[in-house]
C-alpha cells in the first residue's frame, strides 16, 4: 500500500505546479542554528523560506516561519512552505517525517556532525554547493582557514592550558556540566582550555562538592542563559563554585553559546576571543 | 405446563429440591459451618434465624452456589451446583444480597433490567420489558420506574433490588425457581417488612422455593412455612414453626430468657422474659 | 455522587438515534480534520481529492497532502481516539468509578518507562537499526512497557478479592513507573530530554499508512470485542457478588477486560505518546447525558473520543503553523478545566 502510494505520487510530482513555479529562485528550509547562520554568512538569505526554532541569529532568520522543534518536524508544517531543499542537521526528525518529506519530492540534505576547523570548512563549502553560492563560500571558507590557524599558533603560545567548566543550565537542581563528547568539550579544546569535566560522559548534573572537586580554573555560561541564573554573580553564588579557584578568582566568562557551540560561521571568531580570555588568565603556580 | 403447580405433580424425588448435605465451611481458618444438612422444598417458605455470627448468611450463600464449602455439596435437583455453569444456575435462582451499593446513576427500571441480564439477548426484547413491569408492580415499585435508583430511600432501594432478583427468576417454566432473600427487611418500615413476606409467601405458594435469612423472629414465625435454626454454625433445629422455635432452646440459643405465646389469630409471639 | 446532580437532564431513548448522531459528528469531524492543517486546500479540494483517488482520475495539485498525510493521520486519531476512550468507559465500569483513567491499570506509565528507556539508554541499539525502524523501536518498547505494568498490577491486585487491591496495586506501579521515568530523566542528556518531553505530551506527528498498518491490528480487536462486554460490565456495577449472583464470571471478566484495555491504549501510548484526559472526559460526559448503560455508553465513547481526538489533533495542526502543538496540551487544556468544574459539581453533588 505505502509503497505503491509512494511510486504514484512521486510520478504524479513531477507534473506538481508549485514545483516547477519556484524553479525561478530556490526555496530552502534550514533546520539548524548553525545552517541558518552559514546561509546568512553566504548572503543566500533570500532562499530560506522557513527556519527551525534554534535558529535564533542573525535576528532576520526569526521573522521566518518556524516549523518548530528540530527533532519533532511537521511533515505538512514543512511542505506548505513549498521547499525544494531542506538542509538538516544530522539529527533532524522523526525520521517518520523526512521519510514522508521525500516522499513528497523534497531534497533533503543532512549535514553531518562538525566539531573540528576542517569540519566547519567542509559544513561551509557543502551549503555553498547546495544553496548555489559556490564563490561565496570559498571566500569565506578560505577566511575560516586563516581564522583557525591563528588560533592554532595562539593556542600553541599558550604557556599554561587552564582547567574550564562548562556549565549549560542552572534551572532548580544541579547545574548540568558539559562533559567529555560534547560540543562544549571540542569548544574549550580548540580555544586551548582543558575541560575540567573531560572524567564525566555527556552532559551531567554536578553537586556542589563535584562541583569543588573539579577545580576549575574558570566556569564558562552562555550568555543567552545567563540571565536564568543571575548573570556572573549569580553562577558565583551557587553551591560549591566559591570553593573552586575560578569561584576564589571570580572568573566567570559568559560566551555566546550557539555561535559557539553551533560549529557554524561564527565559530571561529568565538573560539578566537575565548582563547583571548583564557591566555590572559593569571594562574597561580 | 407453564402453571406453577405442575411442577410439583412432575416431580420425582430430587428434582427441585435444594439440599445442603454434611455442609463444612471454614474462613480464614475460623469454622463457619459445621456438618450442616438441611434439605429445602420448593413451595415453602423457609426461614433461616439465629444469632449473629450462626452463619445464617454464609449458609444463604453456599445455597446460591456463591462459595464451595470446604466439604459436603449443595445440590439443586440433585446435582452438585459446583457442576450448574453460571448462567444455567442464575436462571433458577436469584438472591438478594444484604447490601447493594450501584455505582452509577442507574434509573430503576434499568436496575431492574439487569436482572434479565441471563436471559440471552444483550439489547432486552418485549418479554423483557414485560417481565420488568410485572416485577415492578409486584414489589410496589412501579411508581418508582422513571426514577434515579441512587436518590430513592432506602427502603425504595430494597424494593427495587427484590424486583431486580424476582425478575431474574420470573419465568423459571421447566423446573421450580429459587429465591434466597439476606435479611430483605432491612430497612423498611414495618408496613413494608409484612408486605415483602406476604410477597415471599406468594412466591412459594407459586411453586417457588422460597429461603429468607430473617432476624425478627416474630416475622419468622408469622410466615415461614418451616425454620431452620442456626448457631454457632451448627444446625440446632428443623421444622415448622412451633417445633423449631422451642422457648428453652431459643433461650439456650440467644443466651437471653426468651417465651413465646400464642395469639388470638393463632401466630406465636416471642418476647424477653 | 456528581450522577445524582445530572441525573434530571438524563435524555431518555434507545440506543439508535445517540449512535448516529455521534457517529454524523464523527464523519464530520473527519471532513474538519482532512480540511485542516498547514498548507491550505479548501474542503471541496479534500473532497475531491479522495474522490479522484477511489476513482483513479490523475491527481492534483494537494492531493498528496490529503492522501498521505491527513488521511492516515485521520485514520489515526479515530483508533487512537475511540481506544482511548473506549478504554476509559470499561475501566470506569470496572472500577464503579466515574475519575478513572484506562492508565490506572499501569499501562500509560509503563509504556511511558518503556519508550523513555529507549530513548536514553536505547541510543546504541537505535543506531545499529535502520532509522525507519528506529522509531518503531521506541513504540515497541512502550508497548511492551505498557503491557509488563499491567501484568504487573493484575497478579498483584488479583491476590485478594474485589476491586480494591487492584486499584491500590495501580497506584502503585504507577509511582513506581514515575521513579523510572525521573531516574531515566536524570540520565538523560540536553537532546534526549528534549525527546522525551515531547513524547510524554503526546502527538500524531508522523503517522503514515506503514505506522497505521502496523498498530490497527492491535487496536482494532479490542475495539471491536469491548462492546460486547456491555452486560457483564452493567452487572459489574451492582458489585462483584451480584454479577456471580446474575451468572457472570467476575473474575473472568475482570481479566479479559484489563487485557483488552492493556491492548488498546498500550498500542495508542505506544504509536502517540501519553495523550491524557480523553479516557476520563468522554465517558464521564456521554454518562451524563445517556446513563450509565454500557450498550450504549462503550460504542458511543468510541464515536466521541474518535471525534474528539480528530478535532484535537487538526487544532495542533493549525495553531502554531508551521511547527505543531503536541497533541497532549490541547486534549490537557481542554481537560483540566473540565476536570476542575467535574470536581466542584461533585462537591456541590454531595452536598444535596
Amino acid at each position: 500500500m505505502h509503497k505503491r502510494f509512494s511510486w504514484w505520487l512521486a510520478a504524479l510530482l513531477v507534473a506538481m505546479p508549485w514545483v516547477s513555479r519556484a524553479a525561478d529562485a530556490p526555496r530552502v528550509v534550514a533546520l539548524g542554528g548553525d545552517i541558518t547562520e552559514i546561509v546568512y554568512a553566504l548572503d543566500a538569505q533570500q532562499a530560506l523560506v522557513g527556519v527551525d526554532s534554534t535558529s535564533q541569529w542573525p535576528e532576520a532568520a526569526r521573522q521566518l516561519p518556524d516549523v518548530g522543534y528540530v527533532r519533532q518536524l511537521a511533515a505538512e508544517g514543512v511542505l506548505s512552505l513549498h521547499p525544494q531543499l531542506v538542509l538538516a542537521t544530522h539529527d533532524a526528525g522523526p525520521p517518520a517525517v523526512l521519510d514522508q518529506l521525500r516522499a513528497a519530492g523534497v531534497r533533503i540534505e543532512t549535514l553531518p556532525v562538525a566539531r573540528t576547523p576542517d569540519a566547519v570548512v567542509a559544513k561551509v563549502e557543502q551549503v555553498g554547493n547546495l544553496v548555489g553560492r559556490k564563490a561565496a563560500a570559498e571566500t569565506l571558507a578560505n577566511q575560516l582557514r586563516g581564522q583557525y590557524a591563528a588560533l592554532g599558533r595562539a593556542v600553541a603560545a599558550m604557556p599554561r592550558h587552564p582547567r574550564v567548566l562548562f556549565l549549560m543550565s542552572a534551572g532548580a537542581g544541579s547545574p548540568m556540566a558539559a562533559g567529555r563528547d560534547t560540543a562544549a568539550d571540542s569548544a574549550i579544546m580548540l580555544a586551548g582550555g582543558v575541560n575540567a569535566a573531560s572524567g564525566l560522559d555527556g552532559y551531567k548534573a554536578v553537586s556542589p562538592e563535584s562541583l569543588a572537586a573539579l577545580a576549575p580554573d574558570v566556569i564558562m555560561m552562555m550568555r543567552e542563559r545567563s540571565e536564568a541564573w543571575g548573570g556572573i554573580d549569580g553562577a558565583l553564588k551557587l553551591p560549591g563554585v566559591a570553593m573552586t579557584p575560578a569561584g576564589r578568582a571570580r572568573r566567570v566568562v559568559l560566551v555566546e553559546g550557539q555561535a559557539l557551540l553551533g560549529f557554524g560561521s561564527r565559530n571561529a571568531a568565538q573560539e578566537l576571543a575565548v582563547q583571548r580570555v583564557l591566555a590572559a588568565i593569571q594562574l597561580q603556580p | 405446563m407453564n402453571l406453577a403447580l405442575d411442577w410439583r405433580a412432575a416431580s420425582t424425588a430430587v428434582a427441585g429440591l435444594l439440599e445442603v448435605r454434611e455442609v463444612h465451611l471454614s474462613l480464614g481458618g475460623r469454622r463457619v459451618l459445621q456438618a450442616v444438612n438441611l434439605v429445602a422444598q420448593p413451595g415453602r417458605l423457609l426461614v433461616l434465624v439465629g444469632p449473629n455470627g450462626a452463619g445464617k448468611s454464609s449458609l444463604l450463600g453456599l445455597m446460591a452456589g456463591l462459595c464451595r464449602p470446604s466439604l459436603g455439596s449443595v445440590a439443586l435437583d440433585g446435582k452438585p451446583l459446583v457442576r450448574w455453569s453460571a448462567t444455567e444456575l442464575a436462571r433458577r435462582r436469584a438472591m438478594l444480597s444484604q447490601q447493594v451499593r450501584l455505582g452509577f446513576a442507574f434509573r430503576v427500571e434499568e436496575v431492574v433490567m439487569l436482572g434479565r441480564s441471563v436471559h440471552g439477548a444483550a439489547t432486552p426484547g418485549m418479554a423483557d420489558r414485560q417481565v420488568v413491569e410485572a416485577a415492578l408492580q409486584a414489589t410496589g415499585a412501579h411508581h418508582l420506574r422513571g426514577r434515579n435508583y441512587l436518590e430513592l430511600s432506602g427502603g425504595e432501594q430494597q424494593r427495587v433490588q427484590l424486583a431486580r432478583v424476582l425478575a431474574q427468576i420470573w419465568d423459571c417454566r421447566d423446573a421450580p425457581g429459587w429465591l434466597l432473600l439476606d435479611e430483605p427487611e432491612a430497612g423498611l418500615d414495618i408496613a413494608h417488612q409484612h408486605q415483602l413476606l406476604r410477597h415471599a409467601r406468594d412466591w412459594a405458594a407459586r411453586g417457588y422455593g422460597v429461603v429468607v435469612v430473617l432476624h425478627d423472629l416474630n416475622l419468622a414465625a408469622r410466615y415461614a412455612d418451616e425454620v431452620a435454626l442456626l448457631a454457632q454454625g451448627r444446625l440446632v433445629r428443623h421444622g415448622n414453626v412451633a417445633q423449631a422455635l422451642d422457648a428453652e432452646v431459643l433461650s439456650h440459643v440467644y443466651g437471653i430468657r426468651l417465651g413465646r405465646s400464642l395469639t388470638a389469630d393463632r401466630h406465636w409471639l416471642f418476647h424477653a422474659q | 455522587m456528581s450522577a445524582v446532580v445530572f441525573a434530571h437532564r438524563r435524555v431518555r431513548s434507545g440506543r439508535g438515534l445517540p449512535l448516529a448522531g455521534l457517529l454524523a459528528l464523527l464523519l464530520a469531524m473527519a471532513v474538519v480534520g482532512m480540511a485542516s492543517g498547514a498548507m491550505p486546500l479548501p474542503a471541496g479540494e479534500v473532497v475531491g481529492a479522495l474522490w479522484r483517488a477511489v476513482m483513479g482520475e490523475a491527481a492534483r495539485e494537494g492531493d498528496l497532502v490529503v492522501l498521505m498525510l491527513r488521511l492516515p493521520r485521520v485514520a489515526m486519531a479515530t483508533l487512537v481516539g475511540a481506544a482511548l476512550a473506549c478504554s476509559g468507559a470499561t475501566m470506569q465500569g470496572l472500577f464503579r468509578n466515574p475519575l478513572v483513567e484506562p492508565g490506572l491499570i499501569g499501562v500509560s506509565a509503563g509504556a511511558a518507562v518503556g519508550a523513555i528507556g529507549m530513548i536514553v539508554l536505547g541510543g546504541r541499539l537505535l543506531a545499529v537499526l535502520p532509522s525507519v525502524l528506529g522509531s518503531f523501536g521506541i513504540a515497541a518498547a512502550a508497548f511492551a512497557g505498557g503491557l509488563l505494568a499491567t501484568v504487573a498490577v493484575y497478579v498483584i491486585g488479583r491476590r485478594r478479592p474485589g476491586v480494591a487491591t487492584l486499584l491500590l496495586a495501580g497506584v502503585a506501579i504507577n509511582a513506581i513507573a514515575m521513579a523510572g521515568v525521573g531516574l531515566l530523566t536524570f540520565l538523560a542528556n540536553e537532546h534526549q530530554l528534549r525527546d522525551l518531553n515531547f513524547w510524554t505530551l503526546g502527538s500524531l506527528g508522523g503517522t503514515d499508512w506503514t505506522r497505521l498498518a502496523a498498530v490497527a491490528p492491535l487496536m482494532l480487536p479490542p475495539l471491536c470485542l469491548l462492546p460486547r462486554y456491555a452486560p457483564g460490565l452493567n452487572a459489574l456495577l451492582l458489585g462483584e457478588r451480584e454479577a456471580a449472583l446474575l451468572g457472570f464470571d467476575p473474575e473472568r471478566l475482570r481479566r479479559e477486560l484489563i487485557a483488552l484495555v492493556a491492548l488498546a491504549t498500550g498500542a495508542a501510548v505506544a504509536m502517540c505518546g501519553v495523550i491524557g484526559f480523553v479516557g476520563l472526559l468522554v465517558p464521564h460526559v456521554l454518562r451524563m447525558i445517556w446513563g450509565p448503560d454500557h450498550r450504549l455508553l462503550l460504542p458511543a465513547s468510541a464515536l466521541a473520543g474518535a471525534a474528539l481526538l480528530i478535532g484535537a489533533d487538526a487544532v495542533a495542526r493549525v495553531a502554531v503553523v508551521p511547527a505543531e502543538l503536541p497533541i497532549g496540551v490541547i486534549t490537557a487544556l481542554l481537560g483540566g478545566p473540565f476536570f476542575l468544574w467535574l470536581l466542584l459539581r461533585l462537591r456541590m453533588g454531595e452536598g444535596t
